[in-house]
């Protein structure tokens, strides 16, 4: 005598195959389509972090390079896009622009000074995508008076 | 029995060994740049903490001076020059012995023989015209048209507070327009300097001159102040020889006087009295004002294998009712390398 299965599978058997089929493909393809969502995720917001550290370091740099003659009590820096111009750059007079990585747009820069005296460093903000950041930086000089020894 | 029954081939074998050399290769390698990049790192750190304890080191060998109103190469502060401690070198430099390319008048140069330290073809009236073109100079680069490298280092520094007896008036205009942010205060400030010039009066005590200044005081103080701008201790002897023989101040005797002054500062610490002992002129020169027993501005080197970092620092000068107040000591610049 032959047995049920030598017989080959019912219909419900073959739907019922086909739809557990057809759940495990579904959530595998939930499961790899948010896996790939999310490593896409990181990556950007490593970029974004990447990013946010050059900025970082490239704004401490220029502003430790900065040396503003102990006389000089007036100070301005310019900064517009992703361009910073510091004069005093290491001494010198003429202006040196500092490029920032792209996709950093500088929002708002300012000096830091107490009481109205002589700057001793910056405060940039800027926006890498939609978050905004801000990075102080001190210059490699102070005003005379101000950092005790 | 087929072929891959038999296990594999030598060249199957090999294959498979030099794809696995290669992965490990590659794993040993980046393990090893991490880890190196890590040891830098950490080298680094370590390398500008140790010029941090240096540099506290010296600082407080500066400030426990026992003799606040000399500062000599007798100073515990000055033992530091030369001296190599935890692998770090260390450099002093009297900044404000040297001559300020700023503040020094024409005729100093042209009177004396320090009209030989300017390249060929260049004088003090040309130096003067820049300034007054550019700005106070503040670098080797602005003054490269007009001494050599090597003479710039040995001779110049522009840091140092000014005297207002003895600072050239187109450099006061523009360090006092600079300080208040206003050309005409610069300019005020020159025409009452010229009238003391005029009336020959000498500006002898820090209360004078904040009579002097009257409301700008807060702001040209202690920029320009009635201290002895160098030291006698640190100066470079041509320039002590020079500036003691210009005719201007009528000293007699003023090469044996310089060699006095050179004899005694290798011998001892100087005091103010001994300058004027050895001079013979007291507060009523101009001279006066310019030799001093305290330095002003010190740079301090300080360098390892991994980094190197140059400290500027000040010294307040005293300040009327505080004279006796203890000396304070303020960081100006701090550069890394």
């Amino acid at each position: 005598m032959r047995s049920d299965s030598e017989n080959g599978f019912t219909f419900i058997e073959v739907l019922v195959s086909l739809l557990i089929i057809s759940l495990v493909g579904m959530v595998l393809y939930a499961s790899f389509s948010a896996g790939f969502r999310g490593i896409e995720k990181s990556k950007a917001e490593m970029r974004t972090a990447v990013r946010r550290l050059q900025t970082d370091s490239i704004i401490r740099s220029a502003a430790g390079s900065v040396r503003i003659p102990y006389w000089i009590t007036e100070y301005e820096i310019t900064a517009a896009g992703e361009t910073l111009e510091f004069p005093w750059y290491d001494g010198e007079k003429e202006i040196k622009t500092v490029r920032l990585p792209s996709g950093v747009v500088i929002d708002k820069s300012e000096l830091v000074r107490k009481d109205g005296e002589a700057p001793f460093g910056i405060r940039i903000t800027y926006k890498i995508g939609k978050r905004e950041y801000t990075t102080s930086a001190a210059f490699g000089s102070f005003p005379a008076g101000k950092v005790k020894l | 029995m087929n072929r891959t029954d038999d296990g594999f081939s030598s060249i199957e074998f090999l294959i498979a060994l030099v794809f696995l050399s290669v992965l490990a290769a590659a794993a040993g390698y980046t393990i090893k740049t991490a880890g190196l990049a890590a040891g830098r790192r950490t080298a680094a750190a370590d390398a500008r903490a140790q010029i941090e304890k240096v540099l506290d080191a010296a600082a407080e060998d500066l400030k426990a001076d026992p003799t606040p109103l000399s500062d000599s190469r007798f100073d515990a502060f000055w033992q530091w020059n030369g001296m190599t401690e935890n692998g770090c070198s260390v450099k002093l430099r009297s900044l404000s012995s040297s001559l300020n390319p700023n503040f020094l008048r024409t005729g100093v140069y042209e009177k004396t023989g320090l009209r030989n330290l300017f390249l060929p073809g260049k004088n003090a009236q040309q130096l003067l015209q820049y300034r007054e073109d550019n700005g106070l100079l503040f670098t080797f680069s602005d003054c490269k048209d007009f001494f050599s490298e090597e003479t710039y280092g040995t001779y110049f520094s522009p840091y140092g507070w000014a005297n207002i007896n003895i600072i050239d008036e187109f450099a006061v205009r523009r360090l006092v327009a600079d300080l208040t942010g206003s050309d005409s205060d610069g300019e005020m400030f020159r025409q009452k300097m010229r009238t003391l010039l005029a009336d020959k009066q000498i500006l002898q005590t820090e209360d004078e001159f904040k009579m002097f200044c009257g409301i700008s005081y807060d702001k040209i103080y202690p920029y320009i102040n009635t201290e002895p701008a160098m030291n006698v201790q640190f100066v470079e002897p041509d320039v002590l020889r020079s500036i003691l023989s210009d005719a201007d101040y009528n000293l007699s005797g003023a090469v044996q006087k310089t060699k006095q002054l050179l004899a005694l500062r290798e011998s001892r610490e100087l005091t103010e009295d001994d300058i004027v002992n050895v001079l013979g002129i007291n507060r009523t020169n101009r001279l006066y004002y310019f030799f001093g027993t305290i330095t002003w501005f010190w740079q301090i080197e300080v360098q390892n294998d991994a980094a190197a970092c140059t400290e500027i620092i000040c010294r307040m000068p005293p300040s009327g009712m505080n004279s006796q107040a203890p000396a304070e000591w303020y960081v100006v610049e701090k550069k890394w390398k």
